[in-house]
């Protein structure tokens, strides 16, 4: 019953015994098991060649230097959208009036969802495909415009925070007396301003939006 | 802990990972670009070898070090650096999968080993080995491949797979015994291995108490 116990334990662990990994009781049951075991033998030798024929598989192409900025803008924009709400808070902390701070994160996901919004414009449609990473792809089309925004009063507290991470948009003044601000977006190419104001004020929070000369 | 106060005697190349990260965790770029080249070429070799697909394969990694920048200084030293990293990319690169929808991945529960398989010798010998491996590995399922990819090519013991793949021990050897299972009755080289095997299932299952192929 042993002997069977320890062949069934060996088959289990000959493929960590090949890797070279086994240390301690695995090692010592296999490697004396395997004195007196043909079967499990010839199974080693097997997986030994298994192993051979993984590692001699082409590697893909492993230039990492493409990849590796494409994150750093990733990190920059993260940051950068980080520190503008992080302003804008601050600067409505120092006013003493709080619903302001909460105008700016909304704000701030209000950009974030025209930013979005452009990426659905722009999309590739051909591949039909619903496989979405973190990523957010350098924007390749549309003008860059500046708006200003109005919200309601009381503001909706809910924001979408983690869309800033996904963003690249600046709040360039605000707020006005009356409450308003100017941000800076971008209208995606094949989209007209219009149908883009449509989207943005139907925006929950949003009250008043309209475009501004640069 | 904090990373900072971590040491480690898992060898010379996780002491240097790990320096590397400590590094990353205090936002320093030029130690994150480091890392970066460490570790894109391994992950791009696991994660192609498991997921299949070349045309997600570079998002994954890139979202794989985009977390470990974001949560370098939460790590704790449970394991190597790379057993932390690799797995991470292990999540990232099945959910990526899962959301496939149009092609589902095949999990390992729903693969069936006496499911009829091509008849392929006479193909190997006509295409050679290496694309033997390849056609082998896609029919298998994405757990099994990371198995064999972790185990052979990546050198890992099976306490750290079963880090990457956050299952217990047991798993990954059943998981590894299927894979062995269903390649031998590809692979000429690993056949007469495969029949003699069939008892093996049964053993793991009464270790572990668990079902799963």
């Amino acid at each position: 019953m042993t002997l069977e116990k320890d062949h069934m334990q060996t088959m289990a662990l000959l493929p960590w015994y090949v890797n070279e990994t086994l240390d301690g009781r695995d090692a010592e049951l296999v490697l004396r098991h395997l004195a007196e075991c043909d079967a499990c033998r010839d199974e080693r030798d097997r997986l030994y060649q298994l192993q051979d024929l993984v590692q001699e598989t082409a590697a893909p192409d492993t230039g990492y230097k493409r990849s590796f900025e494409h994150v750093m803008a990733r990190i920059d924009a993260a940051e950068r959208d980080s520190r503008s709400l992080r302003d804008a808070e601050e600067f409505a902390q120092r006013r003493g009036f709080l619903p302001i701070g909460i105008a700016a994160s909304v704000l701030v996901a209000v950009v974030a969802a025209g930013s979005f919004l452009q990426n659905l414009g722009t999309a590739d449609q051909s591949s039909g495909e619903e496989y979405e990473t973190l990523s957010s792809d350098a924007l390749t089309a549309g003008a860059s415009q500046r708006m200003e925004l109005g919200f309601v009063n009381p503001i909706p507290a809910a924001t979408l925070r983690q869309a800033l991470i996904e963003t690249d948009s600046n709040i360039v003044s605000g707020p006005d007396p009356q409450g308003n601000y100017i941000v800076e977006v971008m209208v995606p190419g094949g989209i007209d301003n219009a149908d883009y104001l449509t989207r943005i004020q139907k925006i929950e929070g949003v009250e008043r939006a309209r475009f501004v000369e640069n | 802990m904090s990373i900072h106060h971590l040491t480690t005697r898992r060898g010379s190349e996780d002491a240097e990972d790990l320096e590397l990260l400590k590094r990353v965790a205090a936002k320093d770029k030029v130690a994150f670009e480091r890392l970066y080249a460490r570790f894109y070429p391994r992950l791009t070799r696991y994660l192609s070898r498991m997921m299949r697909r070349p045309d997600l394969v570079e998002e994954v990694v890139s979202d794989t070090l985009f977390v470990v920048w974001q949560k370098a200084d939460g790590f704790q030293g449970r394991s190597k650096v790379s057993t932390w990293i690799t797995g991470i990319a292990y999540l990232k690169g099945i959910k990526a999968l899962d959301k496939l929808k149009t092609q589902p991945e095949q999990h390992a529960g729903e693969l069936d080993d006496n499911e009829p398989v091509p008849e392929t010798h006479d193909f190997i010998q006509k295409i050679g080995l290496e694309e033997w491996l390849v056609s082998g590995l896609s029919q298998i399922s994405a757990d099994q491949r990371s198995v064999i990819e972790l185990t052979y090519f990546s050198g890992h013991s099976y306490q750290e797979i079963a880090d990457i793949m956050q299952c217990p021990v047991n798993t990954i050897k059943t998981r590894m015994f299927h894979a062995r299972r269903r390649l031998a009755k590809l692979l000429p080289v690993l056949a007469q291995g495969a029949e003699s095997s069939n008892t093996l299932e049964e053993f793991l299952q009464s270790e572990s108490g668990e079902l799963e192929k």
